[in-house]
């Protein structure tokens, strides 16, 4: 009896073990309006957009702005270009600086 | 693909020789969307992996037509797999396999699948040989395929899908062999096809541009056949 007692005790234990395990994904989760931050190392023209798991962008977020080097935030709303929510899924958010893609972030959005 | 299925069907009813068993091939697939878009997520910082090869099995139907005429029929399902896994922590896993008396250990690997990618495609062949020399009967030829494929993402949280439809095509070398075998009482006989396969069908689903899923690439194949 105080074997079984061990035994099913380790086994809850190491069921809140792996639950506690590490959950930090490289990946953000979205269930709302979104702040991504992202560092310039130079200033120029900058261009942000979203796409979601097909390549197809859904959302411009900045379009050929001069932004100065540094940190800088943008924000989505999880809707797209025609203010439709585009869906559950796996987004990216790409900024480009002077035409060449600088930053990825990579976004689970499930707002459903 | 219905003139083929009928040819096939008079071939049984007149006697002449024709067989039928399972197939399954190996390819090197294109999938140049899914390595564009691997790549993207990379840069994300995700270390998501696709596989190199596109597995394929096959239900096959042979019959000939003439002395130097082979036909084949077939319905195949290929898969393609990508995936972004993360280890559990080697501590915590030891304290399971401790606390479990080992039993965590037979379940499979540590490896939590945390995004998985499944390519999908349902090909329906039909295909014309020309037979250059008998026993082994060397053929080559080819010929068009109904192409079924989806697309579908699994994330922690979310999991969306695209399907659509398009033609291929595949062209190849094959090899017949009678193995001597018999099962059920009817003789076994051996194939295998080399060739390459045209197989690329755009997603025309809301939302996937002009996202293509594309099984296109060399293929080795082999199959077991019953001579009825």
């Amino acid at each position: 009896m105080k074997r079984w007692i061990i035994v099913i005790t380790g086994i809850v234990f190491s069921l809140l073990l792996t639950s506690c395990d590490s959950t930090s994904y490289p990946f953000m989760t979205a269930i709302d309006t979104v702040d991504i931050d992202y560092t310039l190392d130079s200033s120029g023209t900058v261009d942000v957009t979203v796409e979601n798991s097909y390549m197809t962008e859904v959302r411009t977020l900045i379009s050929s702005e001069e932004q100065e080097a540094g940190l800088h935030t943008v924000t989505w709303d999880l809707l797209d270009d025609e203010g439709e929510y585009p869906g559950d899924g796996l987004y990216t958010v790409e900024v480009f600086l002077n035409g060449d893609r600088v930053f990825v972030q990579i976004l689970e959005v499930n707002r459903q | 693909m219905t003139v083929l299925v009928s040819i096939l069907s008079l071939m049984v009813l007149q006697g002449s020789s024709f067989r039928i068993g399972f197939t399954f091939d190996g390819s090197y697939p294109a999938m140049s969307d899914e390595r564009d878009y691997s790549d993207l997520l990379n840069e994300g910082d995700l270390d998501f992996k696709l596989d190199d090869v596109t597995w394929t099995g096959g239900l096959e139907a042979l019959g000939d037509v003439s002395e130097k005429l082979r036909l084949r029929g077939s319905v195949s399902v290929s898969n393609f797999h990508g995936t972004y896994e993360e280890n559990y922590n080697p501590l915590s896993y030891a304290l399971i396999g401790i606390f479990t008396c080992g039993l965590a250990f037979l379940f499979g690997s540590p490896d939590n699948e945390v995004i998985s990618l499944e390519d999908e495609s349902l090909n329906i062949e039909a295909a014309a040989y020309y037979k250059l020399a008998e026993s082994p009967a060397v053929s080559i030829g080819g010929g068009p395929s109904i192409v079924m494929v989806s697309r579908t993402i699994d994330t922690p949280e979310t999991e969306s899908s695209a399907k659509a439809t398009g033609m291929g095509f595949n062209a190849g070398i094959r090899i017949d062999q009678e193995s001597g075998f018999r099962f059920l009482g009817l003789p076994l006989v051996l194939g295998a096809e080399a060739g390459y396969r045209y197989c690329n069908v755009k997603l025309d689903e809301e939302y996937t541009g002009d996202f293509s899923v594309d099984f296109s690439g060399p293929y080795i194949k082999v199959g077991t056949y019953l001579n009825l």
